[in-house]
């Protein structure tokens, strides 16, 4: 650190560690703190101060000093500036999204996971400052809230009034994360957390001014696994504006929007085998996109099989896919179950002069940060030392 | 070795192929097994089995892979791979029920691991116990019942199968070698072999009967299900699709706008009501 980085602004214009200081804004800490999954005590540890004085920076009741800003950013890789205040902010809490399962992912997982979709937001404003995104078209959604309408308490019309809404007509729906797209959601497909990317279920928020469903990868090597998930999370979006993460209730309803709004009832009953037959309902499952197991589930629901015969078949298709022994398609194979609508946001603003480091500077994050967020790969070989 | 109709059924056109392949894999796995032993300078046969648990599924994996038809994947939770046929739906499990020439395959009983459970489980239930939700049915109705459960059980074993090659060795030698399949019965390890066809283990390992080159037989080309033709609109993206989202650069500056904005209704204009224009 050169005493020019503490005085002023550098040559780029850049505020220095001591203007970051008095501006720094406490939300920000906490804020890569959880995205880096570290613990206050563990960053005081590395920042040579007390776990309390950590925990009084992320109050606002007092702030870091400027070697402090930069140790922090270099520990949450950072730019220091990120930490400086004036920037827009839209915080999100846990309890804002729609997890799944509380017990299944650990509370800093799921901080982590609040604190990429605040990220992901607002790589998705500076970029609309930029470029025109397809306006959100979601029924019952406006200002960063939704309020169901006719629907409500209801996921069969729910998912009924979006096909009517999408014009998506009854037949299968075939690319369902651009439909979502087209429509502006916003959809992410990135290990966010790395491995353990693989123990957070999909979630979704609409408490943001644009609602975002985060897919994840683990769920993206089964094509009819993922199109349910994202359809699944359509359905919180539209049916609870209330969180309440894990409930039962709410899941099985988001269940429910999603076999109605991939498999219309009226449309799928008259096509499903009068008499249990998996290889007919296998191919059904490719003509609709969805599991063959949901279309069990079909046949169960209008009485097709009993009870019992249901649930051994449910039991030994689970086993059997949890095994692996099926053999499954990655969402690879269909670009147009891939989100893509952010990176082409930035393919345009970049041919209208916008790069990536301009774009990383004013996020104040990284650029492998940035690509990560943008859905790229590194490709830079990484240099080795032997 | 003429191929039976039951080799044919499950693994296609690669029947007479395999016939030789698996046999040769398990010799080659057998041989890496010895030759640890052999180098162990125990006498204990730890080395052997240890060595033969991995070396049976390698071997097996590096013969087939990268044949067309032919996927090799990690079962979830397992530390090894299996090879499956996408064709037929067979997963090949390799299986060593013996330690000795006098093992007898019908009487011993399989370890019944996860893995094993869920690759061949048999029926659940007992179908001549009749359960409380059946205390209302007719005789005829739970006869119809039971042929429902057995009807869908025989399409879960068709959707995905699993051909168990089955063998009993020692260091000194394979004793018994052969494929077939395997249901377990219960979590006590009891088996039933649904089918069982003996399989020759080549003399030595160039296998010049079969006709390969330098102990490498060329496989023949398989289509697996993803391959084979389709009939348009048989698959759910089988359908033309405007993938372009509408985006363009902003030529306005100031606050993005995320919605559509309503039309606003003028208010304050009506004659009968009041307005908060002066009068």
């Amino acid at each position: 650190m050169s005493p020019a980085d503490l005085e002023g602004s550098d040559v780029h214009d850049r505020p220095t560690l001591v203007a970051i200081a008095k501006t720094f804004d406490s939300s920000r800490l906490l804020q890569a703190r959880r995205l880096a999954g570290l613990t206050k005590r563990s960053v005081a540890a590395d920042t040579g101060v007390s776990p309390a004085a950590v925990g009084q920076w992320e109050a606002g009741t007092t702030a870091p000093k400027a070697h402090h800003v930069a140790r922090l950013a270099e520990l949450l890789d950072v730019q220091p500036a990120f930490f400086a205040g004036g920037r827009r902010y839209v915080r999100l809490d846990t309890s804002d999204a729609h997890f799944r399962s509380l017990r299944s992912t650990p509370a800093a997982l799921r901080a982590k996971a609040i604190a990429f979709t605040e990220q992901v937001w607002e790589l998705v404003y500076v970029l609309e400052t930029r470029v025109e995104l397809p306006p959100v078209d979601l029924p019952g959604f406006a200002g960063g809230e939704v309020q169901p309408g006719s629907w409500a308490g209801d996921p069969v019309a729910a998912a009924r009034t979006l096909r009517q809404h999408w014009n998506l007509g009854d037949a299968p729906i075939p690319r369902l994360v651009r439909t979502m797209e087209r429509h502006g959601l916003v959809v992410t497909l990135v290990p966010f957390a790395g491995d353990a990317t693989k123990t957070i279920d999909a979630f979704s928020t609409s408490h943001l001014p644009r609602p975002i469903v985060v897919l994840t990868p683990d769920r993206a090597d089964d094509i009819y696994r993922h199109r349910f998930t994202a359809a699944h999370e359509l359905g919180h979006l539209m049916l609870h504006p209330d969180t309440a993460p894990g409930d039962p209730v709410h899941e099985k309803e988001a269940d429910v929007f999603a076999a109605e709004l991939l498999t219309p009832h009226d449309q799928i009953v008259p096509q499903l085998p009068h008499r249990m037959d998996l290889v007919e309902l296998e191919r059904l499952g490719q003509q609709w996109g969805v599991a063959v197991e949901s279309l069990v589930y079909r046949c169960h629901e209008v009485g097709q099989i009993s009870d019992s015969t249901y649930r051994r078949a449910f039991q030994r298709l689970n086993q059997l896919r949890h095994v692996g022994l099926f053999g499954r398609e990655s969402v690879q194979g269909y670009p147009g179950e891939m989100p893509n609508m952010i990176s082409k946001a930035f393919e345009l603003a970049e041919q209208h002069g916008l790069s990536l480091t301009q774009l990383a500077d004013q996020l104040k994050i990284t650029r492998p940060r940035l690509r990560l967020l943008l859905g790229q790969v590194e490709t830079r070989p990484a240099l080795r030392l032997v | 070795m003429a191929t039976s109709e039951w080799a044919s059924d499950r693994f296609g056109a690669l029947a007479d192929d395999l016939t030789h392949i698996v046999p040769r894999a398990i010799k080659r796995a057998h041989e890496f097994a010895a030759a640890a032993q052999g180098s162990s300078g125990t006498h204990h046969r730890d080395p052997y089995g240890h060595t033969l648990k991995n070396t049976q599924h390698e071997c097996l994996v590096d013969a087939l892979s990268g044949t067309e038809g032919v996927q090799v994947f990690q079962p979830r939770g397992a530390s090894f791979e299996l090879v499956r046929l996408m064709a037929t739906r067979v997963t090949l499990l390799p299986w060593r029920y013996g330690t000795n020439r006098k093992a007898s395959r019908l009487k011993v009983r399989m370890k019944p691991s996860g893995l094993r459970r869920d690759l061949l489980a048999g029926p659940k239930g007992n179908p001549n116990q009749y359960s409380i939700e059946q205390a209302d049915l007719s005789e005829a109705e739970i006869d119809a019942q039971l042929a429902e459960h057995d009807a869908v059980w025989d399409q879960l074993r068709s959707l995905a199968r699993v051909v168990t090659i089955g063998y009993a060795s020692s260091p000194h030698g394979i004793y018994d070698l052969g494929w077939g399949a395997v249901e377990l019965l219960d979590d006590d390890g009891t088996i039933d072999w649904l089918h069982w066809e003996p399989l020759t283990v080549a003399a030595d390992a160039s296998d010049s009967d079969t006709g390969s080159e330098g102990g490498q037989r060329h496989l023949q080309a398989v289509k697996t299900p993803n391959e084979a033709p389709r009939a348009p609109g048989s698959r759910f993206d089988d359908t033309d699709f405007d993938d372009d989202l509408p985006m363009r650069p902003r030529t306005e500056a100031g606050e993005p706008q995320h919605e559509i904005e309503p039309p606003v209704e003028e208010t304050g204009t009506g004659d009968d009501g009041p307005t908060d224009e002066p009068r």
